[in-house]
């Protein structure tokens, strides 16, 4: 009786301990990943992995005041659906998720679930304005480009290239708030817009709302969407056409946009889009030691599509880096809180702590802010022969190597 | 026989000149102001945590501080929060931290990125283009950042011999008493000694070079015939202090106070001139305490080591002309400890960058203290430890108390 007591009570504590399962003396604690799996498959895989990556490398074993853990990645798939999004998180909870990986989806409503638990939640896609607030989401982070950040440097850097430019988003909540981006980067400079467009996400053909932007006079135009309708808008002014520089944000680099133009190759050329910087300072050195770990784990990402020369062309894994920094950043909180089981000391942890980022750079968030990439951080890429490189004509796009893309 | 007793006195004397004259001097080092100033300010939280990746920035920065003293009506700081502004002019990555007893942080006018907030830190990261402001309003923890202020302002407010309080209005014989103190000087640990010429002379030259382009002197060792004579050298900021003592319009009558307004502009070297004393008699109707506004910025601390008739100590030795030099050292170390005692309040708040070029305005206002502001904490989080432990013993106390009651009722 008094053993089966001891076991019940040890039982008891182990539970406490928020993981769900253990290997001798090392607990196993889960991190879920929240992604759109089956819909944009890269942007899915592309984070769980850069979780995988921490929580078996670098992060590996996590010693801490309350004894050994080490990680289990878990993934869940929203489809890019809300409501799945929101189930998710609420199932994650209930199997002992430590933290949740969140590509953005749902998260308006998700965030409460897990508040509620204690558990942080890390965004590390979407860039939309109402998902983080350190004082109204206390358990909420985010490691992506801000839509706020991605859209003023878009605006500074087409504006004085372009006279009029049409803002395009899709219909999907990561199109239109992107449009709410672009309408406040652009505010200052109303002239500056031709009009203003949103597309339907799923639709074969954009032609007409293309039209519309030709007809508006647009001499550019800034695509905020989904990687098919980007694709989509691309197809449709090319096949007219119409050559008028377009530029978007990180979803242009997204491999289902050169996919569906690879029979147009020359299409895709000369698309500029807006992303988290690969690179820092610091040189390619960081970036390219977490490239090849993630490629001896996952093997090279290809985009499926080869250039004009016959070579293969791969995807550097940079949206896995912000998964990858998030598992970094919560294992140094979890070492400076009170072990596992505090979980009110690791949210307010995360708030105190830095790490080196996979890009080299200083990663961590602060009391007034949790996010963790600084609007400067925006970079601009061009694409040419279905590879891309940072362009020049920007100070901090011209400071950055080229990442290698062929194979 | 003594005759005898001179010669041998003689020398000995003699030997002991040749000897000293022969014996190498020996190189010291001028008191090193950071070394023997106290490390405030800046402002440096106990509790502080470092940032725990190096600190990072390109070129030169340069920063200027408006720091706004809130004072109650006798003179108290009640509220201090400080607008820092950092300009960096450099292409490149930036990250660095700036400790601070910080309550908020909040972006400041004109900024270029937006300041995070730690545990006791202002926090700056992102990418220069070549310029880049960044601007931060801090509200500080008062407990910990009022004795680091420039000076101390006292106000007193009587009327018919009797102090009127916060708030209160009431007519008769007014007599106001407003003292200005500067409160930056400091002992510090100092020397006397024998310098060899031409080492001192060139010391000099480096010093008031350095203090002409604004920055701390480097290599400020000479050489020295004798052992070094411990002594305490009294420092202090020079400071200039602009100001007016207000009263409500027509509440009080002040031979020399046009509009019941009286300026005064000091400087106070902290020295020989420490303090300003302001003493108003008039007459009151229905008056309340009067507002001061002051603005307190560093002053120049002067060249009192001036070379005669030339533009270096150099060329002044080269004529002969270096005259005493103890008291050319010892005039040369005052000024360079001063030079670095009114440094160190053009830095309220750190500068990441300590040897670029700063500048600091403390401007005091007579405001009403807000309920927040009051308040000064000692930690940056509430923390309700104390209270629960308390809780804790008076229920272990109450429980068998009331078990005795109710067992005797």
């Amino acid at each position: 009786m008094r053993r089966l007591l001891a076991l019940l009570v040890i039982g008891g504590l182990a539970a406490g301990c928020g993981g769900d399962g253990s290997n001798g003396s090392t607990k196993t604690l889960l991190i879920a990943v929240n992604a759109p799996f089956s819909r944009t498959p890269y942007v899915g895989i592309t984070i769980a992995n850069g979780a995988e990556l921490a929580a078996k490398g670098p992060a590996g074993v996590v010693h801490t005041k309350g004894g050994d853990f080490s990680f289990r990645v878990k993934r869940y798939d929203t489809g890019l659906s809300a409501r799945r999004a929101v189930a998710n998180v609420r199932r994650a909870i209930a199997d002992g998720a430590v933290a949740i990986i969140d590509e953005g989806t749902g998260i308006n409503a998700s965030w409460r679930i897990a508040n509620d638990a204690k558990v942080p939640i890390c965004v590390t896609f979407q860039g939309g304005q109402g998902i983080v607030d350190a004082d109204d989401r206390p358990n909420v982070f985010r490691i992506a480009p801000t839509d706020h950040g991605v859209a003023f440097r878009l605006a500074e850097y087409v504006i004085p290239k372009e006279k009029r430019v049409a803002l395009i988003g899709d219909d999907s909540d990561y199109g239109q708030q992107g449009l709410q981006a672009l309408d406040e980067a652009f505010s200052r400079n109303p002239e500056s817009v031709a009009v203003r467009l949103t597309v339907p996400m799923r639709a074969p053909d954009l032609a007409p709302e293309v039209l519309r932007a030709r007809r508006a006079h647009a001499s550019a135009l800034i695509v905020w969407a989904q990687p098919s309708a980007i694709a989509g808008v691309i197809a449709a002014a090319r096949g007219s056409e119409w050559n008028v520089p377009m530029y978007t944000p990180a979803t242009g680099e997204d491999p289902l946009v050169r996919q569906q133009l690879a029979n147009h190759p020359e299409w895709v050329d000369g698309l500029v889009f807006a992303a988290g910087r690969p690179t820092a300072e610091v040189g390619a050195g960081p970036f390219l030691s977490f490239q090849r770990q993630y490629e001896e784990r996952f093997g090279v990402q290809l985009v499926g599509v080869r250039t004009p020369a016959g070579a293969e062309v791969t995807q550097p894994p940079d949206y896995a880096m912000y998964s990858y920094d998030f598992v970094n950043v919560l294992v140094a909180a979890m070492q400076r809180a009170g072990g596992v089981q505090d979980k009110e000391g690791i949210l307010s942890s995360l708030e105190e702590v830095s790490v080196n980022g996979a890009n080299g750079d200083h990663r961590g968030f602060n009391e007034s802010n949790h996010d963790g990439v600084v609007d400067d951080d925006v970079y601009f890429a061009r694409f040419e022969d279905m590879t891309y490189r940072p362009v020049k004509d920007d100070p901090l796009s011209a400071t950055l190597t080229i990442i290698d893309q062929l194979r | 026989m003594r005759a005898l007793g001179a010669a041998v006195v003689t020398g000995v004397v003699a030997w002991s000149a040749t000897t000293a004259a022969a014996a190498p001097p020996r190189i010291r080092s001028l008191p090193w102001p950071p070394a023997v100033l106290p490390q405030t300010p800046p402002l440096a939280p106990v509790t502080s945590g470092v940032l725990p990746l190096s600190a990072r920035f390109l070129g030169r920065l340069e920063t200027r501080e408006r720091i706004v003293v809130g004072i109650d009506a006798g003179g108290r700081p009640h509220s201090i929060r400080v607008l820092q502004r950092i300009l960096i002019k450099g292409l490149g990555d930036y990250v660095f931290a700036v400790p601070a007893p910080v309550r908020a942080v909040t972006p400041g006018p004109g900024t270029q990125s937006v300041p995070g907030q730690r545990e006791n830190q202002i926090l700056w990261e992102g990418f220069s283009p070549g310029h880049r402001m960044l601007a931060a309003w801090a509200d500080l923890r008062v407990g910990e950042s009022a004795h680091s202020l420039p000076v101390r302002v006292d106000l007193e407010t009587t009327v018919d011999g009797t102090r009127l309080a916060a708030g209160e209005r009431r007519s008769g014989k007014l007599k106001v008493i407003l003292t200005i103190t500067n409160a930056t000087a400091v002992e510090a640990r100092s020397f006397e000694a024998e310098p060899e010429p031409v080492s001192l002379a060139q010391v000099v030259d480096r010093i008031r070079a350095a203090i002409r382009r604004d920055v701390f002197a480097e290599g400020v060792n000479a050489e020295f015939f004798s052992g070094l004579t411990p002594v305490k050298q009294r420092v202090a900021a020079p400071l200039q202090v602009e100001g007016t003592l207000r009263f409500a319009q027509g509440t009080a009558t002040i031979t020399g106070a046009r509009d019941g307004v009286v300026r005064f502009s000091e400087r106070l070297d902290g020295l020989q001139r420490a303090r300003v004393r302001i003493e108003l008699h008039g007459q009151a109707v229905n008056a309340t305490a009067p507002k001061v506004a002051l603005r307190v910025t560093t002053a120049n601390a002067g060249d009192p080591v001036a070379p005669p008739g030339g533009s270096s100590w150099a060329s002044a030795l080269r004529r002969h002309e270096l005259g005493n030099v103890r008291r050319l050292l010892a005039r040369a170390i005052a000024l360079e400890l001063t030079y670095a005692r009114a440094r160190q309040y053009d830095t309220f708040l750190a500068s990441p960058d300590q040897a670029g070029p700063a500048a600091a305005t403390y401007v005091y206002r007579t405001t009403a203290p807000t309920g927040a502001t009051a308040v000064s904490g000692s930690g940056p989080r509430t923390d309700h430890t104390l209270g629960w432990v308390v809780l804790a013993l008076c229920l272990a106390a109450a429980v068998p108390a009331a078990a005795v009651i109710w067992a005797h009722s």
